[in-house]
């Protein structure tokens, strides 16, 4: 037993590139259909109370600067993403995690701006169909970076144990690709609902 | 609490049961448990069809809303708690094979996508039956019960998508050297493109679930959430167009089975590749959300409806023609090899395209604004043709391939009956709800004589003729059950039942040179060349 | 080269940039909406024109992933390892709990949204834990070509986690379920429902432990019907609500999860 646990026997076979990089462009896709569908929605609805003359967000209800904060978060952490991959095609380990921890902890500040801002809003959910659609899309958001954050914690597990590097790239390529969609969607809610209102 | 490195170490049968990441395991499973949801949303139809014979009130059930329920219980039972499962099953258990791969990609995920669309299935089921579903037109369910039938409704959408996601990959990543994506067999391609498509389509009705879950949670329901708006939201997707979606790995499964049968090469291999690719594209029905109209402007009354319908009766007239060219250049085999008989996979499936072209068509009268068929009963006799299709081909699917995923005999005389059944039901349940379209039935009646259109119209008569079909249906569903059940019991299958071309039937996928799409064929007219 | 696998999704993007676009025309848009993504104009029908230029976005993307992995066939992966075959994409991993326990996990995050918030933290919490699991399977899984070697690393690491926290939120969702039943029942009710579940309890376990021979398979079918039933009961008095219970003094306390509503 002990020499099982001193000695690796036989190296790890090897395994073919890119599984995990596909599963995740798909599972992305699908995810940006998700949030297509409520901007679709939200555009539809809108339209049509505009249309109509109807009230869509108070007067002054949402404010310009908390958005824009949050927008320069995910920018840095897109950023951040940006050097974790950069570091990981170098195999350069020091820098993956202070990459990678760096884009977990301003997932977890989007989050928490994110919070802030909802309360800053402080319109109830039912107030009408604008403020409904502003807190599903604003959720699910949220729910999507929790599971990217949650994601970026488990390939550092991973990255600790030794697998961030280059071989195992593919990891980190396939957390950075949902990681950009989060950014990209959050971009889309800042210009077309907290901008445009 | 580890994981058993293998699953013929010690495990107990339990543990083995639901520890298993194996992709033929889990198509049964997929199967199985799909097969048990259809019998129920049969049995559902079966009953809202009984319901309809008196169009004036309640025989069956309690009131217009518990009509509703089953009704809507039906429709998404049979889309998302049978058909698409079982094809998926079918695909997660023959698509490794098909591909030379030793395992579906991301196994656990693939599990996991299982056992979450079961919970979620059971969830869905539970809702409905506590007074839930997916709202009524009277607002007289249950809100907690509805909340419950819309996450269960989620779960279900999540683990289709994590299913895919394997599916997909699979395919993409997992295909032995020389078989490239145009070489894979049909089946595994129409499962890709299908697969596109319900990536980009579930996820829009996972939107439009968890609008209505937050608005109906909210104090008052502000317009999504509305128990009279629910469905309305969610009704694509149980409809014309995106049902073709749904259905189109039916036109793999004829066309893996036929050139085999008839012992040929398809030499429209490519066209069907085009062709099948159209359909997914004239599937994609997310757009149709007739809830968000702008006013003035039905979306199914414009001309991207339209056109998507007639491009669609084409583009299946085409593969229908496709598959009868094919059957034509070859001589019917017996499953033996011995007789003329055609085997019964090949009937069903040419039926199952037969049923697809009918409901094409429908789907195109469906879109003919004179005829104003749109609110009709045509609406669920489109749907019924497509899944039943879709059904019907699937049990040819599970008849071709279920030597190789259970690896025992079933009845083939017992399954073509059990298919002739099926189709049977469906097209008298397809061809009496349009007829009852044409008369004004709309699509839900409900306890409403005023629903069925003008007084003596005759749809009581035709209501009745898709009462029979959707007894015969079942009685056909419970067939293709019963004989799943015997082959269990059944003697062990050869390897290769049929003499099929392609890698599935390869005993090692690997020793096989992949130069064209049928590589066992061409390793037998090669051996017959050097000998 | 255009790779089978770019044609078919680049034919799906134009398709459903066509389609966006010839709808957005024919439901009513003016003559740069559809065209200029409803910047400069309007579109008509906004939910068919968004969701089919998403479609080909994403069709868009798959194409371009497509052709710049080789559809990823078996020869370009083989290439870009430096081998003369390409390994498999995926070994068989054998069995494996996580799965299963994940969609338990989902499905109580998910149920106990409904049903009660307890619910739904336990759901969430054993998502995360089971996460952290699933990676460190993974993780091992890498180490070496000895499934046995790898599975010994994972247990050193991981059991003497495992052991303590799975004890501790056994019985912690034990306790909580168990209290809601007592909490929904009558007051006496309550003591024959304890009674009877602590005599079950008592008396499985005296007549497992008097049957050492007893197939570990029954063992865990009973134990896994009997935490199923405490949780199931757990979430349904949940759902249903606590008794009301009368202070000394008279006042009648009923609480608000009696609306049925789960806030």
């Amino acid at each position: 037993m002990a020499a099982g646990t001193e000695f690796a026997p036989v190296e790890a076979p090897l395994a073919r590139p890119r599984t995990l990089l596909v599963g995740t462009v798909f599972a992305t896709g699908a995810a940006a259909m998700f949030f297509a569908a409520l901007f679709s929605l939200y555009f539809s609805v809108r339209n049509d109370a505009i249309a109509w003359g109807a009230e869509w967000f108070p007067e002054g209800a949402i404010e310009l600067k908390p958005g824009g904060s949050l927008m320069s978060t995910f920018a840095m952490a897109a950023v951040t993403m940006a050097w974790a991959h950069n570091a990981s095609t170098h195999e350069d380990r020091i820098h993956g995690y202070i990459a990678l921890g760096l884009t977990a902890l301003l997932g977890i500040a989007a989050i928490n701006q994110t919070v802030f801002y909802l309360n800053d809003i402080a319109l109830p959910i039912d107030h009408n169909v604008a403020t409904t659609l502003l807190y599903v899309i604003v959720g699910a958001h949220m729910v999507m970076t929790g599971i990217a954050v949650l994601w970026m914690g488990l390939v550092l597990l991973r990255a600790f144990g030794g697998q961030a590097t280059g071989r195992h790239q593919d990891l980190v390529i396939s957390v950075s690709i949902f990681w950009y969609a989060v950014v990209a969607v959050y971009a889309v809610i800042w210009l077309f609902i907290y901008i445009a209102k | 609490m580890t994981d058993t490195p293998l699953e013929t170490d010690d495990a107990t049968a339990l543990e083995r049961v639901v520890t298993s990441t194996d992709a033929n395991t889990l198509g049964r499973y997929w199967i199985g448990a799909g097969s048990l949801t259809l019998l129920a949303s049969l049995v559902a139809g079966v009953l809202v069809a009984l319901e309809r014979l008196d169009l004036g009130g309640t025989e069956v059930f309690g009131s217009a809303d518990e009509i509703f329920q089953f009704w809507s219980a039906h429709r998404v039972g049979f889309v998302l708690l049978a058909i698409v499962p079982i094809l998926v099953g079918l695909g997660t258990a023959v698509v490794p094979f098909q591909v030379g791969s030793d395992s579906i990609a991301f196994p656990r995920m693939a599990a996991f996508s299982f056992w979450t669309w079961l919970i979620g299935a059971a969830t869905t089921v539970t809702g409905f039956l506590i007074d839930g579903g997916l709202g009524t037109p009277g607002a007289g369910g249950q809100r907690q019960a509805i909340a419950l039938t819309l996450v269960g409704l989620l779960m279900v959408i999540g683990g289709l998508l994590g299913a895919t996601v394997s599916l997909l990959t699979t395919i993409v990543c997992g295909r032995v050297a020389g078989l490239t994506l145009g070489r894979i067999p049909l089946f595994s391609w129409t499962l890709l493109v299908a697969g596109t498509f319900w990536l980009l389509t579930l996820p829009v009705l996972a939107a439009n679930a968890v609008l209505a879950y937050v608005d109906l949670r909210g104090r008052t329901a502000v317009r999504f959430g509305a128990e009279e708006a629910i469905w309305e939201q969610l009704s694509w997707a149980f409809s014309h167009p995106q049902v073709y979606a749904f259905a189109l790995p039916l036109v793999g499964i004829a066309f893996d089975i036929a050139p085999v049968s008839v012992r040929s090469r398809l030499a429209t291999h490519d066209v069907v590749l085009v062709l099948t690719g159209m359909l997914g594209v004239v599937g994609f029905g997310a757009y149709a959300q007739s809830f968000f109209d702008t006013p003035g402007t039905p979306v199914m009354n414009e001309a991207i409806y339209v056109v998507g319908a007639f491009a669609a009766a084409l583009v299946v007239l085409a593969l229908f023609g496709g598959l009868v060219d094919a059957l034509r250049q070859g001589v019917a085999i017996s499953q033996s090899g011995t007789g003329n008989n055609p085997p019964a996979p090949m009937i069903l499936s040419a039926l199952a395209m037969l049923l697809l072209l009918a409901a094409a068509v429908v789907g195109a009268l469906r879109a003919v604004d004179p005829f104003d068929l749109l609110a009709t009963s045509a609406t669920g006799a489109q749907m019924t043709l497509t899944m039943g299709a879709a059904f019907v081909g699937a049990m040819a699917g599970t008849l071709w391939w279920g030597d190789r995923i259970f690896g025992r005999v079933a009845s083939q005389g017992l399954g073509l009956l059990a298919g002739l059944s099926a189709v049977t039901g469906v097209l008298l349940v397809g061809v009496a709800d349009l007829f009852s379209g044409f008369k004004g039935q709309n699509d839900f009646t409900g306890a409403s004589v005023a629903a069925a259109g003008s007084p003596d119209s005759g749809v009581d008569t035709l209501n009745l003729v898709a009462m029979v079909g959707s007894v015969l249906l079942l009685v056909g569903a419970l067939g293709w059950f019963a004989n799943g059940i015997r082959r269990l019991t059944g003697v062990a299958a050869p390897s290769d039942p049929w003499g099929g071309h392609t890698l599935e039937w390869a005993a090692d996928p690997s020793a096989v040179e992949v130069t064209s799409e049928r590589p066992l064929l061409d390793a037998l007219e090669n051996s017959g060349k050097t000998s | 080269m255009l790779t089978t696998g770019f044609k078919l999704w680049f034919g799906i993007f134009v398709a459903a940039l066509g389609a966006a676009v010839f709808g957005g025309y024919t439901s009513g848009g003016d003559e740069t909406g559809p065209i200029s993504f409803a910047w400069k104009g309007t579109v008509g029908n906004h939910v068919s024109y968004g969701l089919l230029m998403t479609a080909a976005a994403v069709a868009l993307g798959l194409a371009l992933f497509s052709v710049a992995f080789r559809d990823g066939d078996a020869e370009a992966a083989a290439e870009l390892l430096d081998t003369d075959d390409a390994p498999p994409a995926q070994r068989p991993v054998g069995g494996s709990w996580w799965p299963v326990f994940a969609a338990l996990g989902v499905g109580a995050t998910a149920v106990g949204v409904v049903v009660h918030p307890a619910v739904f933290v336990i759901g969430i919490c054993a998502v995360a834990a089971i996460a952290v699991e699933w990676t460190m399977t993974n993780w091992s899984e890498k180490l070496s070509g000895d499934d046995a070697h790898n599975a010994e690393h994972r247990e050193k690491l991981m059991r003497p986690v495992e052991i303590p926290v799975l004890g501790a939120a056994g019985v912690g969702v034990l306790v909580l379920a168990v209290s809601r039943v007592l909490l929904a029942s009558s007051a006496n009710g309550a003591v024959v429902v304890a009674t009877i579940v602590g005599v079950v309890v008592l008396g499985g376990a005296v007549l497992i432990s008097r049957n050492p021979s007893l197939p570990r398979g029954i063992v865990q079918l009973v134990l896994l019907v009997g935490f199923v039933a405490v949780i199931v009961a757990g979430i349904v008095t949940a759902a249903t609500g606590e008794r009301e219970f009368h202070q000394k003094g008279g006042d009648t306390y009923a609480p608000d999860t009696q609306s049925g509503d789960g806030h």
